[in-house]
């Protein structure tokens, strides 16, 4: 199965948000209606005299309530922090967001966003410090940036790391990493990463986005067992 | 022409309406579902519930879960929501399940107003 594949068979649930906001309007709205393939998006009034730090958005999945989000934690979401995996800042607000939207296909990520999100991913694989870790690359200078952070996790963890790249890797190799390198076909236009949950089923988590237009992807996180199986795999063929 | 102005009597809430008012008003989920209905001639009990939940517990970085927002929708389903009826405050409309402030005495309207902003405002 070829990334390509397992990025058709993602099926994102129908999920709605409404935001309540005093007027005017949160530029918020029109961000999350472009950003997030959600159709659905609402804005419902506040009354005006409450002050503009009072608005939350709200998530439904069909009739189901999914969470209600403060306005500031949705925007941090949307421009996040980027921490290290062993940082040991807590911030549950930002990881329920990431919860709250997982599998839903979003239209427009930033490589920001991605590397939030892919922090978050490789957090989780840094405190399970077991099971395997696939990473793609788009360059080989991309994996160059991030080879501080992919010596340490492989170094300090009895991870499995596989990391796969478009190009050639002339460098170092990475002590603990098995590099993909000259894969070609689509690892060039994708941002993959996938870890299995080192034995822990409800630790399997995985992203895959496809770049759209320059750094502008589309794609989803989640913590679907089953969706990061078939990216592992297409990760593993890719690398074959 | 002469504007036609509510004369003081008009404007003036009596004594036991405002009992009530004050009464009703003294929980703040019941004043978080008359706030939401301030901006919203009707509205689903199940959208006051969400409104009502994010604005007590979401506003800036919180977060409010599924069996949260379940506990706020059923305290005002069984306990609020009627305490509003009976004070003549909210209607509520069994068979479209929405409420409405239509019943709400313009002074005790006012009074849900001022304490929005008390509340509420920055």
């Amino acid at each position: 199965m070829t990334l390509s594949d397992c990025f058709d068979r993602i099926e994102d649930p129908p999920r709605t948000i409404t935001v309540y906001a005093p007027p005017p309007r949160p530029t918020l709205v029109e961000r999350l209606e472009r950003e997030t393939g959600i159709d659905a998006v609402a804005y419902r009034r506040l009354p005006e005299v409450a002050g503009p730090n009072q608005g939350f958005l709200v998530v439904h999945e069909g009739d189901e309530f999914v969470a209600a989000i403060g306005l500031e934690a949705a925007r941090q979401f949307l421009e996040p922090p980027i921490r290290e995996p062993w940082d040991d800042h807590d911030d549950p607000a930002y990881r329920r967001v990431i919860e709250t939207f997982d599998t839903t296909i979003w239209h427009a990520l930033d490589r920001r966003q991605l590397l939030a999100i892919s922090r978050e991913i490789e957090a989780l694989a840094w405190r399970t410090s077991s099971g395997t870790l696939r990473a793609s690359f788009q360059r080989a200078s991309a994996l160059e940036a991030a080879a501080p952070v992919y010596v340490r996790l492989a170094g300090e963890t009895a991870l499995d790391v596989h990391i796969y790249i478009d190009d050639d890797w002339n460098r170092p190799s990475i002590p603990g990493v098995t590099i993909h390198d000259d894969v070609g076909g689509e690892i060039g236009s994708f941002w993959a990463l996938a870890f299995d949950g080192g034995g822990d089923r409800l630790r399997a988590s995985g992203l895959l986005a496809r770049e759209v237009d320059a750094g502008t992807f589309r794609g989803c996180w989640t913590n679907d067992v089953q969706l990061v199986s078939r990216l592992e795999r297409s990760l593993a063929t890719a690398g074959e | 022409m002469t504007v036609e102005r509510p004369s003081p009597d008009d404007r003036r809430a009596n004594p036991e309406e405002l009992d009530t008012a004050f009464r009703v008003l003294r929980h703040r989920r019941r004043r978080l579902a008359c706030y939401v209905l301030l901006e919203h001639e009707t509205a689903s009990l199940s959208d006051v519930a969400d409104a009502v939940a994010g604005w007590q517990y979401a506003t800036g970085d919180g977060i409010v879960e599924p069996q949260c927002r379940r506990q706020c929708y059923l305290d005002l389903r069984h306990t609020h929501v009627p305490v509003l009826v009976d004070a003549g405050v909210v209607r509520y409309d069994e068979e479209s399940d929405t409420l409405s402030l239509v019943p709400c005495p313009e002074p005790i309207r006012d009074l849900v107003m001022r304490a929005c902003a008390f509340e509420t405002g920055s």
